[in-house]
């Protein structure tokens, strides 16, 4: 991918979540695009960018963004030359939402074999859905090579050949096999992913070059799969009726091994109604279209959401309760926007997710999108010292392209490690904490769970506790914060940190919080 | 926590002193509550002896562990049991989950009592008793001879607004508040508390609602007689006033009558958050 192809997506992502996360005011979001894509901007090709992004921020402003001139010249200045590419993807994606919401075209029985509802997807940008080809298909198809179809290797027997639909049924084996392999093909690519996720989360480092590729590869090896699907659907239409489906009958590999339960749940039921129409079929063959269209949307809305896909697919394979979990825990994983979460929501319910596995996930996902977010804005010292000058209480403290704080002398290490057992959002949270107070500057320590109040103040305390996290100001005074785990007993939490608060001298006692995870997001 | 469940909800306030202990009389008291609807299992968290506030325990014989939520409870009641028989607890909570609960925020019941700063609380869900009036006699009759009740009120809230954390002035903070807070730490400081949290202080400092001041109007409350006198109650207008017990009364409102109570309140200036009386 292209330097600035590279750096448009993600000016993409960042304008997806500002947009989905209004509370951040306009300021906050210039600075944190600015951080995103320092390291990219000076490659950035030249572009006619300018007409589409003040149509785009009117569009915010009428929508209750506040963009000050101040902010939107900043901005513009420091996008100018910026191939805004996001402009017409915007549009298209929250097309596609729509129209996948709303489902009703009845597909062109006069047109085309190939002719399956134009209108319906003839708007995904760079695949022209009209005009499939495909020989070239398979060919792109990872994995595939002719011949290898059973149809082909092991029944073209001069009656079969003789049969109506023969070549048809041909070109469905050979569609099917493609499939196949595409499917594993992006299985291995979401592994991939979340493992790169999980050493972001793990160890804080990102590698953006990789997460971006694979992004790609993901986003690619969609677009091929929707259009293998596609074209099998059209290929149904020059089969004899009693063939069409032929493929899919229950107990081959193919049928066993392709397909979601839910997918195949529908194909059974149309297998049993083979006299049906054609206009069921395709309707059937629609409703995978926009099952895998709104995936597919999900993925063009943010880079990591494309985690979310993937552990779709794989929750999916898992099946059943373990496949659910597997599905709630690693949506944690996803950073994608409320839309593409609701877009996810809507594949996760259509791969047989139940509504608590799916709030669940959306939940977790938010989560991470809002601290990502608030991560990413400026801390109060630097939004208000002037430019050039080192804020107050803090030295010169650098923040590298993938928003690492660098430790110094004023931005303590953090002492201490996570207590376990500990849930993952309990972590993220603790982790997000600790490292947004080291962040500010404001604090001379920060402790993090395993350090105790006394062995952090050097003062006694007879009822000792661990917060999940403390930090001594710069003043002098103490902060804790505690997270909820699903055991404990909020208002207890509180009292606790109250009691312990009452124990300190009046000079040094700072503020508490409780964080139910549940509710981190208000 | 199930949407919209709503809660029946009775706090009392009562004087306390330093290391004021629980006595195991509350615990059987609680029991009964319980067992009444056939709640359990019942889990609980306590501080004092060897509890920590941080755990969660079962309240049953060892042995009857529970793993649940990726953690494993202990049963310790008879642990629990010894250490109140030794006057070892000052704070105790009890609570049952609702069936397929997810944490332990969603409770059919819940109990707590701690000595500092003089607290009791009982939450039911609204099916099991559906009167805040109804629970606030019981919660008393549960106090009764073990704590000095000075004040009490009754109301309900979805369990969802946390009416425990309510009772106690406590509010939970979302992620954007935290990092505020570590933000700008000097205006987090001056800011402007809620209402809750203004309650929260009144507990933890002056008190003065075990001396007359009123939090709000009710649907039910207990009064001493320095709130009787403070808001010149007698002879009542608003509502049904009635004796609960010597030196207590019980002050009964409708929905209807609440605004009004809240303004008559108000204007005898017997609000403990209004101004002039902060």
């Amino acid at each position: 991918m292209e330097l600035g192809e590279q750096a448009a997506k993600r000016l993409e992502d960042a304008v997806r979540r500002w947009q989905l996360e209004r509370r951040l005011v306009a300021t906050q979001f210039v600075d944190a695009a600015q951080t995103w894509f320092a390291a990219a901007w000076p490659k950035m090709p030249d572009g006619d960018w300018r007409p589409g992004f003040d149509a785009l921020l009117a569009e915010w402003r009428t929508q209750g963004v506040q963009v000050t001139a101040d902010s939107k010249q900043k901005f513009a200045d420091w996008l100018a030359g910026c191939e805004l590419r996001m402009r017409d993807r915007r549009a298209s994606i929250l097309e596609w939402l729509d129209r996948a919401a709303h489902v009703s075209a009845s597909p062109d029985e006069g047109g085309t074999p190939n002719a399956v509802d134009p209108g319906l997807f003839g708007k995904l940008p760079a695949v022209d859905w009209g005009h499939i080809d495909v020989d070239k298909l398979l060919h792109e198809a990872p994995g595939f090579r002719f011949g290898s179809s059973s149809v082909r290797s092991s029944s073209s027997s001069v009656a079969e050949e003789d049969r109506p639909g023969f070549k048809a049924r041909q070109r469905a084996e050979d569609l099917l096999q493609a499939m196949r392999s595409q499917r594993e093909t992006l299985e291995s690519l979401a592994t991939e992913m979340t493992r790169a996720v999980e050493t972001v989360r793990d160890t804080g480092e990102l590698d953006v070059a990789k997460l971006d590729q694979l992004a790609e590869g993901v986003r690619a090896g969609f677009v091929l799969y929707g259009k293998l699907l596609l074209a099998f659907a059209a290929n149904q239409r020059n089969l004899p009726p009693e063939d069409r489906n032929a493929g899919f009958a229950p107990g081959t590999p193919d049928y066993q091994e392709q397909f979601t339960p839910g997918f195949r749940a529908r194909l059974r039921s149309q297998a049993k109604a083979s006299e049906r129409k054609w206009a069921d079929d395709a309707e059937f063959y629609r409703q995978e279209l926009v099952w895998l269209n709104a995936t597919k949307t999900t993925l063009d809305i943010a880079s990591f959401a494309i985690v979310g896909t993937g552990v779709l697919l794989k929750a999916g394979a898992i099946g059943g309760a373990e496949g659910l979990k597997y599905l709630a825990i690693q949506m944690l994983q996803i950073a994608g926007g409320i839309a593409g979460a609701a877009v996810a929501a809507r594949g996760a319910r259509a791969a047989g997710a139940s509504d608590t596995a799916v709030e669940v996930g959306l939940r977790l996902a938010f989560l991470w999108l809002q601290i990502r977010a608030l991560r990413a804005a400026p801390t109060a010292a630097t939004q208000t010292a002037p430019k050039g000058a080192a804020p107050a209480n803090a030295s010169q403290k650098t923040i590298d392209p993938n928003d690492t704080v660098v430790w110094d002398e004023n931005h303590p290490l953090i002492e201490g490690v996570i207590d376990s057992p500990r849930s993952p959002e309990h972590k993220f949270l603790q982790d997000a904490v600790a490292d947004e107070a080291q962040a500010t500057g404001a604090y001379a320590r920060i402790s993090r769970g395993s350090i105790s109040l006394s062995e952090f103040t050097g003062i006694a305390h007879s009822s000792d506790i661990k917060p999940d996290f403390m930090g001594l100001t710069t003043e002098g005074r103490i902060d804790m914060i505690e997270i909820l785990s699903p055991g404990q007993d909020r208002e207890f939490l509180i009292g606790k940190l109250q009691n312990a608060m009452k124990q300190l001298p009046k000079e040094m006692r700072g503020g508490i919080s409780v964080i139910d995870p549940k509710d981190a997001i208000k | 926590v199930i949407a919209g469940q709503i809660t029946t909800s009775a706090a009392l306030y009562f004087e306390s002193e330093d290391g004021q202990s629980i006595l195991p009389l509350w615990l059987e008291r609680a029991r009964a509550l319980f067992a009444q609807y056939d709640l359990s299992p019942i889990f609980f968290t306590a501080s004092g002896g060897d509890f920590l506030l941080d755990d969660c325990y079962v309240l049953a014989q060892a042995g009857g562990a529970i793993s649940k939520w990726g953690e494993v409870f202990a049963a310790r009641g008879g642990d629990l049991a010894n250490a109140l028989h030794n006057g070892d607890l000052e704070l105790l909570g009890l609570d049952s989950p609702r069936a397929g609960a997810d944490n332990r925020g969603d409770w059919r019941a819940k109990l707590s009592v701690a000595s500092t700063p003089g607290k009791i609380y009982v939450g039911v869900d609204e099916d099991l008793i559906p009167d805040p009036s109804a629970l606030l006699r019981r919660a008393y009759d549960m106090a009764k001879g073990l704590f000095n009740v000075r004040y009490g009120i009754a109301y309900k809230l979805p369990l969802a607004q946390n009416p425990d954390c309510y009772a106690s002035g406590f509010v939970t903070s979302s992620v954007s508040e935290v990092f505020e807070m570590i933000r700008h730490r000097d205006q987090w400081g001056n800011r402007k508390k809620n209402p809750v949290e203004l309650w929260g202080d009144e507990l933890n400092g002056r008190r003065r609602h075990l001396a007359g001041l009123f939090r709000g109007a009710y649907p039910a409350s207990i009064l001493s007689e320095s709130h009787i006198q403070t808001a010149a109650l007698l002879p009542c207008e608003i509502g049904n006033l009635s004796e609960l017990d010597a030196s207590l009364w019980l002050w009964e409102l409708s929905d209807r009558d609440l605004p009004a109570a809240e303004e008559f309140l108000k204007a005898r200036a017997a609000l403990f958050n209004q101004a002039g009386t902060t």
